[in-house]
């Protein structure tokens, strides 16, 4: 296991603790199929140690099966690990109630999905407007903001329309604003190319390391695509639940 | 950057009613995505509140009937219906009576009663069958009664005046409304002083009563089809009549019901035959009877539907929990917690039960009152089954969606977020 902190990011860094900090993560998924069959598992993450800094940019990738989706969902406060300890923000995230968590999530990470997940039946406005809605927002401030989240995406057009009308481009652009709508500091990104075309794809990605670096979230991509990792100032590899490598590199031209 | 973070994990508890508001706002966009299957469902809460707004309508109709009819007669009158003898059942409890003593004809009857502490007034009525008392070409009861009979059973007239004592043995009727109305169709006069033939005699036109349907009620008297002359002339008009009827009226503070018993030992003493006693009271809790049978089919399939309806919804709501874990799982992922997805299935859940409620208070209200039209009973619509009708399928959706709402809140985001599109 080889860990190295990136230098270089085309952000600006700010000194002083890092947003992310896993140490000797373990994330292990019961089976529990037969009874006497306790305390078997698949341990899906081995012992990650991962540090990363507020507005960073960086791509976790490797093969399927890697444990890299079971990171991003601990990452995400979507798990708990089973083992280690990691801190969000400076903060013990195991020792949080799961309403605490949700409202973490709510308040400080955006995430893309690859299947968008989109609610088929509400309009573009109305999906992106969701995340200020469980805020506790108004609707007409949450309406508000998110006009200007789909004016940030370029669909400042398209509002109302339901996720059937618009292309997968385009679904995936207002799933992007919906991440961004409530200013995360974090946001996710799970194969957000996945499921378009490569042209479509690269669209996408240039969008959100625009608005990276712009209003400088940290971003982190998670992909299998070697090419799409290599446009990530850093690359964390895993391979059967461990980190591989960390590789950061100066920057690199925007595509 | 982190400072944002910490800020952000210090936020104060969200409120309740922010909360249910966006919940409620969720379930109503849901709800457009609602099915086949949920309309079905709803069909079985449609009909079960249909039947309960029914039921409550219908119930409110009765009792306003009801209550109209105490109105006009007051709840003091007693009537007393005399049955034909039965030797097997008159030989059981009045052999002593009736072999001891001869059993009281008419006025000495009346005597009797009149002379009972609790009795205010009293008159007999009897039948007279009489070969020529059809008018208008349909049979009428042609009945024979003391002038008292109008203030016991508190008869209004339309024209003309009622029997008055100074008649005495003079050929005076009074008609009933549909009487008159019939023999007004035959482009007679009916007007106080016009002449009428009965019974081979020839009759004078006293006074026309307006129509009463509350003194048939407890008289069973039919006094609307009916024609009245006084006891003196009903003797003259057919000598074989025997008293049928005894109508009378107890004194204020005395109970009706509790005199009932007493009353009905009495004349059967006196006559010696089996009576049947009917007060005022009596004919609420008859009407009641009357409609129990009606009361408890609703009632049973009231129980039924809802039953049935809120099975549905919930078969519905958990369909919906197990095909929209993706949805579950999002929301959770984008800051809601556990609260906010079981707040919005159980909304959902409550939507659906008040929008087959909703269409059940209207089938309900649309069925009483064709109901109502039919039984000529008021049709009531009261607050109160409105009320009824929106807590009913409230709860049901409530009882419905509990176990739905508790199985999405219990969804763990990663596994729901990764259910296959």
């Amino acid at each position: 296991m080889s860990k190295t902190k990136h230098r270089g990011t085309p952000v600006k860094r700010e000194p002083g603790p890092p947003l992310l900090e896993l140490h000797e993560v373990q994330r292990i998924h019961a089976m529990g199929a037969l009874p006497g069959d306790a305390g078997q598992g698949v341990r899906a993450l081995a012992g990650v140690s991962l540090s990363v800094q507020a507005g960073e940019c960086l791509a976790i990738t490797g093969p399927s099966g890697c444990g890299k989706s079971t990171l991003l969902n601990v990452l995400g406060l979507l798990d708990r690990p089973s083992a280690g300890r990691y801190r969000f923000g400076g903060q013990d995230v195991q020792a949080l109630p799961m309403r605490a968590l949700a409202s973490l999530r709510g308040r400080c990470i955006g995430f893309v999905f690859q299947q968008f997940h989109l609610l088929p039946h509400l309009n573009a406005l109305d999906n992106v407007a969701l995340p200020l809605r469980y805020r506790g927002l108004g609707t007409a401030e949450a309406v508000r903001r998110a006009g200007d989240a789909l004016a940030g995406v370029g669909l400042a057009e398209r509002t109302a329309h339901r996720p059937a009308q618009l292309s997968g481009g385009q679904c995936q652009r207002v799933a992007i604003a919906r991440a961004l709508v409530g200013r995360p500091v974090l946001l996710l990104a799970d194969e957000p190319t996945g499921a378009l075309d490569s042209a479509t794809g690269a669209q996408v990605l240039d969008l959100m390391l625009a608005l990276h670096r712009e209003r400088g979230m940290t971003l982190i991509v998670v992909t299998h695509d070697p090419a799409i990792a290599g446009r990530l100032p850093r690359c964390v590899r895993l391979r059967d639940g461990r980190v591989q490598s960390d590789e950061a590199w100066a920057a690199v031209a925007p595509g | 950057m982190t400072r944002m973070v910490d800020d952000a994990a210090d936020a104060p508890a969200r409120r309740l009613w922010p909360r249910l508001r966006s919940a409620l706002w969720f379930a109503l966009h849901a709800l457009g995505t609602a099915r086949q299957r949920a309309l079905l469902a709803l069909l079985g809460v449609t009909i079960g509140v249909a039947a309960v707004v029914a039921l409550v309508s219908l119930g409110r109709g009765i009792e306003r009937q009801a209550l109209d009819e105490f109105r006009t007669m007051g709840t003091q009158v007693v009537s007393v219906v005399l049955l034909a003898r039965q030797p097997a059942q008159a030989g059981v409890k009045d052999a002593p009576a009736a072999a001891s003593r001869k059993p009281l004809d008419g006025p000495a009857l009346v005597a009797a009663l009149a002379a009972l502490p609790e009795v205010e007034i009293v008159s007999d009525v009897a039948s007279l069958a009489c070969p020529g008392a059809a008018v208008g070409g349909e049979a009428h009861q042609l009945s024979a009664a003391r002038p008292e009979l109008a203030r016991i059973l508190g008869l209004r007239l339309a024209s003309g005046r009622f029997m008055h004592p100074l008649d005495r043995h003079e050929l005076w009727v009074v008609l009933g409304a549909e009487s008159a109305r019939r023999l007004g169709r035959e482009a007679r006069s009916v007007q106080p002083g016009a002449t009428v033939s009965l019974c081979g005699r020839t009759l004078r036109v006293a006074g026309v009563l307006a129509p009463m349907s509350a003194a048939e009620a407890v008289s069973s008297l039919s006094l609307d089809q009916g024609l009245l002359v006084s006891t003196q002339a009903g003797r003259r008009l057919d000598p074989q009549a025997a008293v049928a009827q005894l109508a009378l009226r107890v004194r204020p503070g005395v109970s009706p019901i509790e005199f009932a018993p007493r009353l009905a030992e009495r004349v059967q003493a006196w006559t010696g035959q089996p009576v049947e006693v009917s007060t005022a009271r009596k004919l609420l809790e008859l009407r009641q009877n009357q409609a129990a049978a009606a009361t408890r089919f609703l009632a049973a399939l009231s129980g039924l539907s809802l039953l049935v309806g809120s099975l549905g919804i919930l078969n519905v709501m958990l369909m919906a929990v197990l095909e929209r874990r993706r949805e579950i799982g999002l929301r959770l992922a984008i800051g809601a917690d556990d609260l906010d997805i079981g707040l919005q299935f159980l909304c959902e859940s409550v939507l659906l039960g008040l929008a087959g409620g909703a269409a059940g208070l209207v089938l309900g209200l649309v069925v009483a009152a064709a109901v109502a039209a039919l039984a000529h009973l008021p049709f009531v619509v009261s607050p109160s089954g409105i009320g009824l009708a929106l807590g009913i399928s409230t709860l049901v959706g409530m009882a419905a969606g509990l176990h739905p709402a508790l199985k999405a809140a219990r969804q763990a985001p990663v596994e729901a977020l990764q259910v296959p599109a």
